[in-house]
């Protein structure tokens, strides 16, 4: 053997043994994610008395779900000598107050974001720049901040007789502050992608601002509308601290997690089960706007 | 191009009044409440009374009390290096993490696909599920965290201080198997800060994926050609390169951090003793639980305004440099 | 001294269970009628809908006096009543806030003793309400009397649900050990010292020393109370610092530090520390009476067999005395149907009402064994089913006592809930260090709110 294979094949060893430590790696990062999760799904379907330990060996049940969307008593184990009830949780209100809040918060904030977001882009105006900056900056104006006015205010506020504070209206307008700067900024992101020629050449042609608007541009960017409208109605989907400050009693599904404590402190299995009815939605909303996400949460500084 | 200078006001008009209102309103009059006693068990007094003789000033009912209170609370300087710590921890483990992240999976390959698209996952899990399950998983009876940490980590280093511990020259103690995590003051802090970074690191991971696709192949060809091996590569190379956007990101977690609020109430509760009590949670313990102090927990919050505008503008600065 | 208590209560458990059943009230009293619960028949709130802000609607102690003759008291009055359901972790910041609420929906709050004192003001005083209807108010123990008027003689809500503590144990792990169920907590001490030499796989006692809702002082105060002192003194001096209180505070964390709770217990809560009892990795636990069932509905058949309940211990050679906590009702001054609400109350607080949501326990996920009056607890019909445990409460509540019932208080019991769970989380903690400290921090709050004035 020459010195020269020696050494190709020590190199080839390193080269196998990096080979496998990066694929090391991987597996290490995707349990690193993976497993928070799986163990959320997999708690979700424990029978009560599995859930308390790591076993992996159970005969997986749907009876928490059947207790937390149950309004009435459930027994459970019914006519076995491990029968006993437990008071269903009724959270299909707050799954309903979770849709209706985040949906109405979009269906608002999209449209408007979108005007504005088209004008940022299209005009020049005085002040745009500063303007688009600012819209930036609150968002790091605390929570908190937002949360404590907006609560002595709508207690002294009543629509339809009653207050605003509780209210789904209430939490809606207060995720209007952290919603529309995050859709003005990526959908800006959007019409800036989009070639000026059609515009000009619809002006050209005797269209008005407005024509243009709606009749080209609105119907060019429509993918990027969808994709800000998704990413807004996850933001107040995850939304908590103004759920619990404004929301009150109206408790979203987020501050509901909150009602899984009972006689056994927090019972892990309900709570899991909530979680998933949570996340699972927003699994598949986060996957449609993967290739988005990052340019959402830096309003495009990262690029 | 377009002449009517009406239009964009129109387009952008209806936005920004709402964003007006919804942060502006709230920082004047948090500004405002923080300047009175306002406790909410009291109808509250403000200096300003608009009535039949106009708009009078009463300027007694104003003061600086809150604030000064706060500097002499020992419990809001302890929210304050309570969420100092947390940012530290989570920025720096978030920004570390996030760029092994995406250093693996930056190439291609089957797997590397697979954990790039798994990335996102943690984005669609709420703050307040991941305190949770967090909360249940570090369990020292029954969490699989609890028993991943005791098998994978804490074992084998004791077997390792065991066989050194087997020679007659020092002896280590061992490590225990029975920390309870959220029971002690620096493990419950950094476990909040670990929930963090999950959260983040693979976000993270995302921007950096994305800046490292833009830097030219041919620099790296022409380090690898100069005979740099990979970490000379990693360190002399792509640091360098993504220094901008390295800052960004930290300026951007930074914030995150500071605003951080939905973990504590769900994770820890503040505990052990003042541990995790981080200044939102504070805030909202003493406007919202305890005292009610309306006026107390507003001149906080302001403490904390002004500390992330210190922040944001930075942060405005170095997006803008950039560009 | 010990012997004579154990004595005591098994006999009131033998008498319980051996006495022929003739029930105080007639089986046959018509439930349906509203002279029975002293309502007004002519209906004068009917169509009327009262909103009730309380909590944990899915504990069996409350979910039963939501649902049990609900329908039987709409059907009298015409009234309907929702119960606002929240979680127990947040219900004293909503209490706080719906009751100075000017606009508020809910009409009747309950409250826990402490939590009470901040809203007084917004409640409507009861003294005559409870004249009216008849009730006799010396049918509460005076832990509970206490608990509803604060330091005034106003009633400012009826009691409801009631917990004394009591020490839940397994029969099979002390008879193991030959020992008797503690009278006193330095026999805890000795007793988990014999089962940890017993080498029995078993943690002796449960403690609760985490930070969750304050739960971490409830048996401090037994330890406080029980070696001779108290939180203030006559002129609202802190003196939980002196000798006494630093003598039974290193008594209180002692059994964590002695390893006779497990290490774990720094941070749990009450329910986290009962569940070590109910799976079977416990042998002691100190708590509310309301959990008992829980260990006797186990699914560990040992745990379940062995079941037993004594009063909670006291101090070796001081008081029993320990602290009777108390859920009360009360209603809004500002309630537009306040007359309604009362008309509930009357109902919902009637002792035919009060017996017959213990007696029932058809439904599983609705047997509670809580009860509040005297003569309820004292009632062999309510005795003979839940095995003579209100028997045993009677006994623990005739030398319970309340916490002190002033505003500040309520921000004050973070400061000492602070102060224990620093002392357990750090085993080298100074605990008279950490005493004095946070007597410096009470003694703030009371001069800022004006006490030495």
């Amino acid at each position: 053997m020459t010195a020269n294979t020696i050494g190709s094949q020590q190199s080839n060893l390193r080269l196998q043994s990096l080979k496998v430590l990066e694929t090391l790696a991987l597996l290490l990062i995707i349990a690193f994610i993976a497993l928070p999760i799986l163990w959320l799904a997999i708690t979700a379907i424990k029978p009560q008395e599995k859930a308390y330990s790591t076993t992996l060996i159970f005969s997986p049940t749907l009876e928490n779900f059947e207790i937390i969307f149950s309004d009435t008593s459930v027994i459970i184990n019914e006519g076995s000598d491990r029968e006993r009830g437990e008071v269903g949780r009724n959270m299909f209100p707050n799954v309903i107050n979770s849709v209706v809040v985040s949906g109405a918060t979009i269906l608002f904030a999209i449209p408007l974001a979108t005007l504005a977001a088209y004008a940022f882009s299209r005009y020049s105006f005085l002040g745009n720049g500063v303007l688009l900056v600012w819209i930036l900056t609150t968002q790091f104006i605390p929570a908190i901040v937002v949360a404590i006015p907006f609560f002595t205010l709508f207690r002294t506020i009543e629509v339809f007789g009653r207050p605003l504070l509780g209210s789904q209206l209430g939490l809606i307008i207060v995720n209007m502050s952290i919603v529309l700067p995050y859709a003005i900024w990526m959908i800006k992101g959007f019409v800036d992608a989009l070639p000026g020629e059609i515009e000009e050449a619809a002006f050209v042609d005797g269209c008005n601002d407005f024509q243009i608007l709606f009749f080209i541009s609105l119907p060019l960017i429509r993918p990027g509308v969808l994709v800000a409208s998704v990413f807004a109605f996850i933001m107040s989907w995850n939304e908590f601290l103004f759920a619990l400050i404004i929301g009150r009693e109206m408790r979203t599904m987020q501050v509901a997690l909150m009602t899984t404590s009972g006689a056994r402190g927090i019972m892990w299995e309900q709570m899991a089960a909530a979680g998933l009815v949570v996340m699972a939605p927003i699994f598949f909303l986060a996957m449609f706007i993967r290739k988005n996400v990052v340019d959402g949460l830096t309003m495009g500084a990262v690029k | 191009m377009r002449k009517k200078r009406w239009v964009p006001w129109v387009l952008v008009g209806p936005a920004l009044l709402i964003i007006v209102l919804t942060t502006i309103y709230p920082l004047l009059a948090a500004l405002y409440f923080s300047f009175h006693k306002y406790n909410l068990r009291r109808p509250p007094q403000f200096a300003i009374q608009i009535g039949e003789n106009g708009i009078q000033i009463d300027w007694s009912l104003l003061s600086l009390d809150n604030y000064t209170l706060a500097f002499s609370d020992s419990r809001f300087i302890n929210s304050l290096q309570v969420t100092f710590w947390f940012t530290v921890i989570s920025v720096a483990l978030s920004v570390i993490i996030g760029l092994f992240i995406a250093v693996i999976v930056q190439k291609g390959g089957r797997l590397h696909t697979l954990t790039k698209v798994l990335l996102i996952f943690p984005f669609a899990v709420s703050p307040a599920l991941k305190g949770y399950s967090w909360r249940f998983m570090l369990n020292e009876e029954y969490g699989v965290y609890d028993l991943i940490i005791d098998q994978f980590i804490v074992g084998p280093i004791n077997a390792l201080l065991s066989l050194i511990n087997a020679l007659p020259i020092v002896e280590i103690p061992l490590i225990s198997e029975s920390i309870v995590w959220l029971g002690d003051k620096f493990w419950a802090l950094f476990m909040l800060a670990m929930s963090e970074t999950w959260g983040w690191a693979p976000l993270i991971a995302l921007m950096f994926v994305g800046a490292l696709g833009s830097i030219d192949e041919q620099i790296f060809e022409a380090a690898r050609i100069d005979g740099a091996n990979r970490l000379q590569i990693f360190f002399r190379v792509t640091l360098p390169l993504l220094r901008p956007v390295i800052l960004i990101v930290t300026m951007l977690k930074t914030i995150f951090s500071l605003k951080m609020f939905d973990q504590v109430v769900t994770m820890t509760g503040g505990g052990p003793v003042r541990a995790t009590q981080t200044i939102n949670y504070y805030i909202h313990q003493i406007g919202f639980v305890r005292s009610l102090d309306i006026g107390y927990a507003s001149a906080m919050s302001y403490i904390l305004v002004v500390v992330l505008t210190i922040f944001a503008a930075l942060y405005v600065s170095l997006v803008l440099n950039r560009d | 001294m010990r012997s004579s208590r154990r004595l005591i209560c098994l006999f009131l458990v033998a008498l319980f269970l051996v006495l022929p059943l003739a029930s105080v009230y007639a089986d046959d009293m018509d439930v349906m009628d509203p002279a029975t619960f002293g309502l007004n028949p002519d209906k004068p709130y009917d169509g009327t809908h009262l909103n009730f802000l309380i909590c944990c609607s899915t504990a069996p102690q409350f979910a039963s006096a939501a649902v049990k003759g609900a329908a039987e008291f709409t059907a009298m009055t015409g009234i309907s009543v929702s119960w606002g359901d929240l979680p127990f972790g947040s219900f004293q910041e909503q209490l706080y806030l719906e009751a100075t609420n000017p606009n508020t929906e809910f009409d009747i709050v309950a409250f826990v003793d402490a939590w009470g004192t901040n809203i007084y003001d917004f409640l409507h005083p009861l003294n005559d309400f409870v004249e009216e209807a008849g009730f006799d108010w010396d049918d509460y123990g005076p832990a509970y009397q206490g608990a509803a008027t604060g330091l005034s003689d106003t009633i400012y809500g009826m009691p409801f649900r009631g917990h004394p503590l009591l020490l839940h144990y397994r029969a099979d792990v002390l008879e193991a050990v030959g020992m008797d169920p503690p009278a006193a907590w330095q026999d805890v001490s000795a007793i988990s010292q014999a089962i940890i030499d017993s080498g029995m796989d078993i943690a002796p006692i449960a403690m609760y020393y985490g930070l969750n809702v304050d739960q971490n002082l409830f048996n401090w105060y037994s330890h406080l109370w029980g070696a001779g002192t108290d939180i203030f003194d006559e002129n609202w001096q802190p003196v939980f610092n002196n000798e006494i209180g630093l003598a039974a505070t290193e008594q209180y964390a002692s059994y964590v530090r002695d390893g006779y709770s497990p290490d774990a217990s720094i941070a749990w809560n009450e329910q986290e520390a009962n569940q070590e009892l109910v799976q079977g990795r416990a042998a002691m636990f100190v708590g509310w009476w309301w959990m008992a069932s829980r260990m006797t509905n186990s699914e560990v058949a040992e745990v379940a067999d062995n079941a037993a309940f004594a009063p909670a211990p006291g101090w070796e050679g001081g008081e029993t005395t320990s602290y009777g906590y108390l859920w009360a009702v009360g209603v809004l001054d500002q309630s537009d149907d306040r007359d309604a609400a009362l008309e509930y109350l009357k109902w919902l607080t009637h002792p035919i009402t009060e017996r017959r949501i213990v007696l029932d326990a058809s439904d599983p996920a609705l047997d509670t064994n809580v009860a509040v009056r005297l003569s309820v607890l004292a009632d062999e019909e309510v005795n003979e089913v839940h095995n003579g445990l209100q028997g045993v409460a009677s006994a623990v509540l005739a030398d319970a006592r309340t916490i002190p019932l002033i505003p500040e208080y309520t921000e004050i019991i973070p400061f000492l809930a602070e102060a224990i769970n620093e002392i357990v989380t750090d085993p080298g903690a100074d605990i008279q260090a950490v005493l004095d400290q946070t007597a410096d921090d009470v003694r703030f709050v009371m001069q800022a709110a004006g006490y030495y004035d």
